[in-house]
């Protein structure tokens, strides 16, 4: 897999009608969907930026894949509204909403060449075969599968087939793409380098794309803003920055990304406005901000959220590269080496253990379990969080 | 060593089950082409001499019949036998188990018992006049839809639910959507099924038993009625005839369609 995507604006583009700004707007409005008795998605709001790229993410189960459905027409909610442009499609077929999938086991027509699978949605739209050709051409050159009009799906390789898929979904310039878990029957690389691709070529379209995933770094890497579901509803909306750096609440904060996650006692407001102080476990006390409806009373116990990437390791108390802080010493009990970046668990007490990242450990001599090692927690980082 | 053993016994069981298959065959078209009444061994020569009265009217048109029931009959079965398959194939309902073995439920019956009742039916209803094609028709419909139901099955298993929902998302209606996508990977299996469908037409007996004209038989019929007052190697060059006819037909269906390969897929 060597093949590029074209990541520049090119002539085809406006011969074949690409919007240079645009898109088109997705409301959901009190959506709600049962499958029997247990409710799949439950009074869900969503209001989908026109040209945006919107991720669900979610554990599985969460009601990602029915919320998806329900905007491409597959499934038809109990309640509620689905706005696509303005226009309420919660009653049409999926053949006459302007979207367009592409499916997590790339459903491609295995008895239609490669040509014949992304030419299919022209077809179904009356577009003339001599118009057909030159667009299916352009939007296989765009996923980087030049000339291969003349393949069968099976002779290719998955992540070939979901670049198929890909352009099968975009040469129709649908109002929204929908995109369920794409990546995830991929290996790793592949998954990598499709990211980017798909992200490139949908900020080069335009096109409002709506990307499901429970792959908490694939959502942070492509989305311009992340609905984070749980249950069937939306825990926290919000741009990547935000769901990783001031996550709603206790899980959103474990669901992406690496944390400590702390239960303590509020003592009272912090030095600052917007902060309380709270005593963590060992009798240390931590100022934290207080993220979204978090009020903590004075005495109430209070969620800390520590990223393992805001704390610093000093393995003597006089290093002069850890900046100022708390600083609280315990002892190593595990080393985990990723390569790039390395993880040390750093017992404190029972009921306080800290991760702490370590990045570029190669140089730097990591401690062993065992050692006597110092956290350094600096002003600023910890974030309480309501119940 | 021990793989050369197994090769061995693979290929005695093959020649022994090839030869089990061949044997009959051989001794019909044996028959047909040799001058004795009742074939001698050894062999006393070869002779044409009972084709002539082979394929005359008193034998072609039985088989004219018997042909166009069993194009009509697998025409039906196909019909009802592939829409059943695909209610199954897609249906989500308890009663689909309960329906797939009503619809086999013909195969469990002595078919001498279906023809039987359904003599008694029409004679009860006074429409014995229907007796003839039209009953014959009706009738190998349902030993025909079994077959076509297995196979159009077995094709549909392979037919991923989500290329006809990828259809829709196109812009397919529900219509379209079958008619492109589902129908063309269902089309191997429908013609497998309707070949199996148009051979055990052809072939039966006792569905068409009680079923068929006084001047208008089928072939397997005429070929009884003919072997209870008499015998002759005739028979046999008409037994050679109808294969022939079977072959040429299975081998213009297999233009269209490989009959062993309706079995799809996802990399297909
Ligand atoms: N057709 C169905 N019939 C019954 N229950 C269903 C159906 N589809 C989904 N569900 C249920 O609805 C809930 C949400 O399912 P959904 O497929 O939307 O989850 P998801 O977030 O896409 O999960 P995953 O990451 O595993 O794909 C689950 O509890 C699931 O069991
Ligand atoms: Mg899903």
């Amino acid at each position: 897999m060597t093949a590029h995507m074209r990541t520049s604006a090119e002539p085809a583009a406006r011969a074949s009608g690409a919007r240079t700004s645009g898109g088109f707007g997705v409301v959901l409005r009190g959506i709600r969907k049962q499958f029997g008795t247990s409710v799949a998605v439950d009074d869900l709001d969503l209001d989908v930026r026109p040209g945006e790229f919107l991720t669900l993410l979610g554990p599985s189960g969460c009601g990602k894949t029915t919320t998806l459905n329900m905007i491409a027409g597959f499934l038809t909610p109990n309640q509620g509204q689905i706005l696509l442009d303005g226009q309420d499609v919660s009653r049409q077929p999926p053949d006459r909403r302007d979207t367009a999938m592409v499916f997590q086991q790339y459903a491609l027509f295995p008895h239609l060449t490669v040509g014949q699978n992304v030419g299919y949605g022209l077809r179904m739209r009356k577009r003339r075969p001599a118009e057909i050709r030159v667009l299916v051409a352009d939007a296989l050159e765009r996923v980087g599968l030049v000339g291969r009009e003349g393949h069968r799906p099976g002779q290719l390789s998955g992540g070939q087939q979901q670049r198929v898929a890909l352009a099968r979904a975009i040469v129709v310039r649908p109002k929204v793409l929908l995109f369920d878990e794409p990546l995830s029957n991929l290996d790793l690389k592949l998954r990598e380098q499709l990211r980017l691709e798909i992200k490139h070529l949908q900020r080069e379209l335009g096109i409002t794309s709506i990307f499901v995933t429970h792959d908490q770094t694939e959502a942070l890497v492509m989305s311009d803003r992340i609905a984070v579901m749980r249950e069937g509803r939306i825990e926290q909306l919000g741009s990547p920055d935000e769901i990783y750096h001031d996550p709603a609440n206790s899980f959103v904060a474990g669901f992406v990304g690496q944390s400590n996650l702390i239960t303590g006692t509020c003592t009272g407001s912090g030095p600052e406005a917007g902060e309380c102080t709270v005593r963590l476990p060992g009798a240390h006390m931590l100022p934290a901000r207080l993220v979204g409806t978090a009020r903590p009373e004075s005495g109430a116990p209070v969620q800390i959220l520590l990223r393992p990437e805001a704390l610093r390791l000093a393995t003597t108390s006089t290093d002069p590269t850890v900046p100022a802080g708390l600083t609280i010493d315990g002892q190593v009990t595990e080393v985990i080496n990723e390569g790039s970046v390395a993880t040390v668990v750093v017992r404190v007490t029972d009921a306080l253990r800290l991760r702490v990242a370590v990045p570029d450990p190669g140089g730097r001599g990591l401690p062993s379990p065992g050692d006597a090692a110092s956290v350094v927690i600096p002003p600023g980082v910890a974030r309480a969080l309501p119940n | 060593m021990n793989s050369r053993v197994l090769r061995a016994v693979r290929t005695t069981l093959l020649v022994l089950t090839l030869g089990f298959i061949a044997v009959p065959m051989l001794m019909v078209g044996w028959t047909s082409i040799q001058p004795d009444t009742y074939p001698a061994f050894p062999p006393s020569g070869l002779s044409l001499r009972w084709w002539g009265a082979a394929l005359t009217r008193e034998w072609l048109l039985p088989m004219a019949l018997s042909a166009q029931v069993a194009l009509a009959s697998a025409a039906c079965a196909l019909l009802f036998g592939s829409a059943a398959a695909y209610t199954l194939a897609r249906g989500t309902g308890r009663g689909r188990r309960a329906f797939e073995a009503f619809l086999a439920a013909p195969l469990l019956l002595p078919e001498i018992v279906i023809s039987l009742s359904v003599v008694q039916l029409v004679s009860m209803l006074d429409a014995r006049r229907l007796i003839g094609p039209t009953l014959l028709v009706a009738t190998h419909v349902l030993i025909g839809i079994p077959f076509v139901l297995r196979t159009v099955g077995v094709s549909l298993l392979g037919i991923n639910p989500v290329w006809e929902r990828a259809a829709r998302d196109l812009g397919a209606s529900a219509w379209w959507a079958f008619r492109t996508v589902t129908l063309p990977l269902m089309r191997s299996g429908m013609f497998a099924g309707a070949l199996f469908a148009f051979i055990v037409s052809f072939n039966n007996v006792e569905l068409s038993l009680f079923l068929t004209a006084r001047d208008s038989s089928t072939l397997p019929i005429r070929l009884l009625q003919y072997m209870e007052y008499e015998y002759s190697p005739t028979l046999a060059c008409v037994a050679v005839t109808s294969v022939v006819g079977i072959c040429v037909i299975a081998g213009v269906a297999s233009r269209f369609a490989r009959l062993t390969d309706f079995i799809h897929g996802e990399s297909k």
